[in-house]
């Protein structure tokens, strides 16, 4: 088990009228490590909300969150940061690589609170080899905004990668993208479940994307609602 | 991988908006580093003027109204191996009769050759009735080398004016002078010893040539002291041998042995001993003889008269010991005379002279003891003192005594008896006696004499040395350099001034920085949370942001420092030319210290880097979620926070100022003007926060109505709550800030004729260089007025007023003085006319006659002063209550309490003090220097006229009021236009700061403004929308600042004195909003170019 969640509540405060909106409604989930899991429902059901609670991005207003049998709620913000930095991987909606850093500095981002110099030489010939693996490797030093959204988006799934996680956590991967690269997108991410027995939980409308993980999940109003189990 | 690549990469990708964080830190630190560099600058320029005024003299040797032997300097450098050089400092007026000219006051110095070498310059000897002059003098009479110019020089005299007897002479006397050289600053063209940085009119004549012109030969009145090269002399030293080689003559004591007689008598050349010098002489333990010999007007005894003679009161011999205070010994020239005997009762006439010459016709009637013979024993001649015009005369029809003689009364007896005896004393009374009723400031006794065989007279004069104190005489030595450096160094602090006056610029420029920074951050929150999302932590973050900000601003910061430089340059340009009326010289240099520059520099940056940090960190605080997803966590609920609060400031300030302003009109209490102004401020934090309200208002509004135009521009500007805030606030602020400092310059103009006001309702000063020593207001005193028509001076008043030389203590002194000129005022006639007010007074003080206070005395040798409040402020740097400590004539220490502070008056630079106190102290003052005249203004030209024509040789400088009290106040009003300008300077930066916002709020819209087009809007209507938005937000900050303002300056506005430069105001709001107005229109312009439409595709 990688990541768990136990009877998690988040609410928001709407500020103008004053009351609270509850966004998840005591959720409890189970991740296993090289388990892929994707997490469908309607705009609005929580589903990033509760990706970025898995991903410590945001905190629940109640609830547990348990990671490699570590309570995360007691954690203070640079020890998350560490957990994020080293276990976690994200892939967000938008591929949001620095536009003033070139793809290898892009997808070299999360080694830099390493100071061991071998770790960090180490990053490199990784980073060069993944980006190889999803076909940039003749693009390493080109700017973001010289490449196509669809490469962006490989990169920063490259860059997800590169500390070596246990999990990543993918926010609408493919929703930004066409169909072909988002076929292709889809293709890697199950490509790098296998290859690096990496779990993964993907947060999606694409009920394609959604069918080639091994379990789906459907948040409805701040529930988990049902889980379907793919072979 | 490394932090470091980040930071570079990121710099130079966001190199344009993190040029503008460059300028807005350049722009503080050079404003910063500039306005300390200038404080430097100014210092360094004063303590160069202390070289350049005083080139090697480190000590000054002044002799008060005195002259000791010209020869005593060269005595003195001997002994100490010093260089030194006798001076006769005196006042002239310099005219070039040619082209009709003149300098009403110039330094005229007498010196020898010894005196170049204080300049480290040689220059040629002069001749008699030859001159070096400044620079200054020859341009002011247009002169040049080889043409001449008159000279009419005080009339310096070993007597003072004042004394009784003294017979009136010419003010000055007249010389033509050739110039031989024209010299400039490096060769003593500023030759003061006075700390003031306007340059002196210099005239350099032959220390002889004048001594001798004036009957003062081989005399002199300043000594000039250098250090010694291997060894520096201390004050005590010099002090010890300038007593050593002090001499009787120095001190103006005659010596000399009586002929036909055993007695020593000493005498003084200023006719009476005066009382330190007696105490000196007295002290010697030895039997003496005490003498004090006046002239009496009449003896009168059964209705007849004998006029004019000469009585003596003394001690034993002269006058017998048992001789009782009502008894008079009479000779028998008089007793025959008057038909006299012993045990009649006489009455003497005589004359007490008071202050400008004023008799007071007294008597004092005596019982008839003795008849002596009319010569005999000790009672002779040689007791009637040695009066110039009296002693001398051929005839009793030759006297010039200075009090009116009336020549009929003197009869063909008293012409022989004056043939025959002289001033032989026609009767004597006791010493105590006589003191009591002739005994005056400028001594008690005319002679005192002792035995030979009890003494040598070379004994005699050691002894008479020994016991005198020479500061007692006023003999002073005074370390000229060491006070001049000091009086620089505790001069106005100019660093501290442009500090504030540049303090809105500076402001302008971190909230610029703020801001730029701010949006900057915001720009790349969506960064941020991507960082973190990838694991860097917060605190990495925020250091990776403040290195990367960190790096922009130390550059800004450096250049900023360097730009500081050329920023001094304009400053000090400006202070030399355009605002030269707030320094009075054009002779600041720049002065850049490496410790000024580093100070500048680290300050800018410090303060840029803690607005970026507080930024950075308050940016950063919102979630990683939020961040990512580019809007704050709990936004809405801090805006129904604020919007609570908001609504509760604006009510709290609006109504805040209306109750502040209500209260104070039904009080009348329109003179506290601080309540206004805190009135003002209140509204300007209330109005702001009720726009605020507004506009947000409008934002919740929605939906409830079908909007035009306009109702979405103002919707819009509540989109962002801060950054409109932002706006309003810094063009209110500014535009309050310009509006009441303008406001607050000094006028007068519709008050000049008001007792109360800073005239005294005084129609003119007049200030002579040479004393007037008579009273104008009386018929004889009008007699030296030249005027044709006698109605010019009907209602016309004079109140001549005594001085004291001092420092100018005034604003137009940049030095810090000691010791300011002091004015002995007529009490009486300021607190019957009510005249001026007062800022501040003790509480001793009744404040419906505060005048009266100056009469008092607080204590032995204490008495109350005023002074203008910002002189005793600024000036002295003290308060009221705080002590001034003086030397009086004879050497006492007198200490003046400022028991109040004048509210902004003609006074400024001076310490007033009752003309009785002024008489009893500085009896040898002279004159009157100083004069307030009281005329109707419609006789005004006509009574300049006849005052310029009557002193012009007293050097007369005839000035209206309400022209002297402008200058003074054309100094703060020179401060406050350099700080309008600079704000102005910052209300633009602020325009700046809101054009970038309105650019980055276009950018973020311009997707937005894509829709407003594919919804049908057109062009015209998308721009309308956006220039309303945007020109509500100008036009709110500054009618919201102009409103504050007006309130703020409602005292200001309702007084007759309300001159506030309107044309410069209105000129500077409609820049600003011209130059705002441009910002939007550029902006708004070049945005809407763009197909708004193909952003949309680009979604």
């Amino acid at each position: 088990m990688i990541i768990e969640l136990q009877n998690i509540i988040k609410s928001f405060k709407n500020g103008t009228l004053g009351n609270t909106r509850q966004v998840l409604n005591d959720i409890s989930l189970t991740i296993n490590s090289g388990e892929s899991m994707a997490i469908i429902g309607p705009s609005g059901s929580g589903k990033s909300t509760l990706l970025n609670i898995l991903g410590t991005l945001d905190s629940p207003t109640s609830g547990n969150i348990i990671f490699k049998g570590i309570e995360l709620n007691k954690m203070n913000e640079k020890a998350l940061a560490g957990i994020r930095n080293q276990h976690i991987g994200f892939v967000f909606q938008l591929h949001y690589l620095l536009p003033q850093l070139n793809l290898i500095e892009n997808v070299l981002i999360p080694v830099i609170p390493e100071k061991d110099k071998g770790k960090r030489k180490a990053a490199h010939v990784r980073a060069m080899d993944l980006l190889q693996h999803v076909g940039l490797a003749d693009k390493t030093h080109q700017l973001p905004g010289k490449l196509s959204v669809g490469e962006c988006q490989r990169a920063a799934v490259v860059r997800a990668l590169i500390n070596n996680p246990e999990i990543i956590l993918a926010d609408e991967p493919t929703g930004s993208l066409d169909h072909d690269s988002a076929s292709l997108l889809g293709e890697m991410l199950i490509d790098i479940n296998r290859t690096f027995a990496v779990s993964i939980v993907v947060v999606t409308h694409s009920l394609e994307l959604a069918n080639t993980m091994n379990k789906v999940y459907k948040l409805y109003n701040g529930k988990l609602l049902t889980e379907t189990t793919n072979q | 991988m490394t932090i470091y690549r980040l930071i570079t990469r990121s710099l130079w990708y966001f190199r344009k908006q993190h040029f503008a964080v460059f300028v807005g830190t350049l722009i503080s630190t050079a404003v910063l580093t500039g306005a300390l560099i200038i404080g430097d600058s100014v210092n360094y320029s004063l303590r160069k003027l202390v070289e350049v005024r005083l080139g090697n003299t480190k000590y000054v040797l002044t002799t008060g109204s005195r002259f000791v032997r010209a020869e005593l300097a060269n005595e003195l450098s001997s002994a100490m191996h010093i260089s030194s050089a006798s001076l006769m400092l005196l006042q002239g007026i310099a005219i070039n009769t040619e082209v009709n000219l003149r300098i009403n006051t110039c330094q005229v110095v007498g010196i020898d050759s010894t005196f170049w070498n204080f300049s480290g310059n040689s220059l040629p000897l002069l001749d008699n009735e030859q001159a070096i002059v400044s620079e200054n003098v020859a341009q002011k009479l247009k002169l040049t080398v080889g043409e001449e110019f008159l000279l009419r020089v005080e009339n310096a005299t070993i007597i003072p004016v004042n004394a009784p007897f003294v017979p009136e002479s010419k003010p000055s006397v007249a010389i033509r002078f050739k110039i031989k050289a024209i010299v400039n600053d490096s060769c003593f063209g500023r030759f003061s010893l006075r700390s003031n940085q306007s340059a002196p009119f210099n005239i350099f004549v032959s220390r002889r040539f004048i001594s001798k012109k004036l009957d003062l030969s081989n005399l002199s009145n300043c000594i000039l002291f250098s250090d010694r090269k291997d060894k520096i002399i201390s004050q005590s030293e010099l002090e010890h041998a300038i007593s050593a080689h002090l001499q009787t003559e120095d001190a103006g004591l005659d010596i000399h042995k009586l002929a036909d007689s055993d007695r020593y008598e000493i005498v003084s050349k200023r006719v009476f001993i005066d009382e330190p010098m007696s105490r000196a002489i007295l002290r010697i333990p030895l039997p003496s003889e005490k003498v004090l010999t006046y002239l009496v007007n009449a003896i009168q005894f059964n209705g007849k008269s004998t006029p004019y003679s000469f009585i003596t009161a003394a001690t034993f011999p002269i006058v017998p010991e048992n001789i009782k205070n009502d008894e008079i010994i009479v000779n028998d020239w008089l007793s025959n005379d008057l038909g006299i005997i012993a045990g009649d009762t006489i009455s003497l006439n005589y004359y007490v002279i008071g202050p400008l010459r004023t008799l007071s016709d007294k008597s004092k009637q005596f019982v008839v003891s003795k008849v002596i013979p009319t010569e005999s024993g000790l009672a002779n001649r040689s007791l009637m003192p040695s009066f110039p015009g009296l002693s001398d005369a051929g005839s009793c029809r030759d006297w010039n005594t200075g009090i009116p003689i009336d020549l009929k009364k003197i009869r063909d007896k008293d012409e022989k008896y004056w043939n025959d005896y002289k001033g032989t004393p026609k009767a004597f009374i006791s010493l105590q006696t006589g003191v009591d009723l002739w005994g005056n400031q400028f001594g008690n006794l005319t002679a005192i004499r002792f035995n030979t065989n009890d003494i040598t007279i070379d004994s005699l004069q050691k002894a008479i040395i020994r016991n005198l104190v020479p500061a007692d005489i006023g003999i002073t030595l005074t370390p000229v350099y060491q006070d001049g450096l000091q009086a620089a160094n505790n001069a106005v602090d100019f660093g501290e001034l442009f500090l504030s006056l540049s303090f809105f610029i500076i402001a302008a420029a971190i909230l610029l920085t703020v801001l730029l920074h701010a949006l900057n951050t915001d720009t790349r929150s969506l960064e941020s949370g991507v960082l973190a999302g990838l694991g860097l932590s917060n605190k990495r973050i925020l250091h990776i942001r403040f290195a990367e900000s960190g790096m922009v601003i130390l550059f800004g910061g450096i250049f900023g420092a360097l730009f500081g430089i050329f920023y001094n340059y304009g400053l000090i340009m400006g202070l030399n030319s355009v605002w030269s009326d707030a320094v009075r010289a054009n002779m600041l240099e720049v002065n850049i210290k490496c410790s000024t520059l580093l100070i500048g520099a680290l300050c800018g940056i410090f303060v840029a880097l803690l607005s970026v940090f507080w930024v950075t960190r308050w940016k950063l605080k919102h979630s990683v979620a939020s961040l990512i997803k580019g809007i704050s966590d709990n936004s809405t609920a801090i805006s129904s926070r604020k919007q609570r609060w908001g609504k509760r400031i604006a009510y709290v300030g609006i109504i805040g100022a209306l109750i502040l302003v209500s209260i104070s009109i039904i009080v009348s209490s329109f003179e506290n003007a601080g309540v206004f102004l805190s009135a003002g401020g209140l509204f300007l934090i209330g109005s702001s926060a009720f726009i605020i309200q507004y506009i947000t208002k409008f934002g919740d509004d929605s939906g409830q109505s079908v909007m035009s135009i306009s109702h979405l521009a103002i919707k819009n500007a509540g989109r962002n709550i801060g950054r409109s805030l932002t706006i309003i606030l810094v063009l209110a602020i500014g535009t309050f800030s310009i509006i009441i400092t303008g406001s607050y310059r000094k006028t007068f103009y519709g008050t000049e004729n008001i007792r109360k006001s800073g005239t005294g309702g005084f129609l003119f000063w007049a200030e002579t260089t040479l004393p007037v020593i008579f009273n104008l207001n009386t018929t004889e005193g009008k007699k030296n007025l030249t005027f044709n028509n006698e109605k010019d001076l009907e209602s016309v008043q004079f109140l001549q007023i005594q001085s004291l030389a001092g420092d100018d203590a005034s604003c137009l002194n940049l030095n810090q003085v000691k010791r300011p000129r002091i004015l002995g005022i007529s009490t009486d006639e300021f607190d019957k006319r009510g005249a001026f007010s007062f800022t501040q007074l003790q509480k001793t003080v009744n404040e419906q006659h505060p005048w009266l206070i100056l009469d008092k005395t607080l204590g032995k040798n204490i008495y109350p002063a005023f002074a203008d409040q910002t002189v005793i402020k600024y000036g002295l740097k003290k308060e009221v209550g705080d002590t001034l400590n003086y030397k009086n004539e004879i050497g006492d220490t007198i200490r003046f309490v400022l028991v109040g502070g004048l509210n902004n008056s003609i006074f400024q630079g001076n310490l007033l003090i009752s003309d009785k106190v002024f008489g009893f102290q500085f009896p040898s003052a002279g004159g009157s220097r100083i004069m307030l005249i009281d005329a109707p203004k419609k006789n005004e030209e006509a009574v300049a006229e006849i005052i310029r024509n009557s002193f012009a040789d007293y050097g007369i400088e005839i000035t209206l009021a309400a022209t002297r009290l402008a200058e003074f106040n054309s100094v703060e009003n020179t401060y406050l236009t350099v700080f309008m300008a600079l704000g102005g300077l910052g209300i633009i930066i602020g325009t700046f700061g809101m054009g970038i916002i309105l650019y980055r709020n276009l950018l973020e819209r311009r997707r937005e403004l894509g829709v407003m087009m594919a919804l049908g809007f057109k062009k015209s209507e998308i721009f309308r929308l956006v220039i309303i938005e945007n020109i509500f937000l100008l036009s709110a900050g500054i009618i919201c600042g102009f409103i504050s303002a007006i309130i703020g300056i409602l005292p200001s506005i309702i007084s007759p004195a309300f001159n506030v430069n309107g044309i410069f105001l209105a000129v500077l709001i409609v820049l600003v909003f011209v130059i705002g107005g441009l910002w939007i229109l550029f902006l708004v312009k070049s945005s809407i170019k763009v197909s708004l439409i193909s952003l949309l595709r680009n979604e």
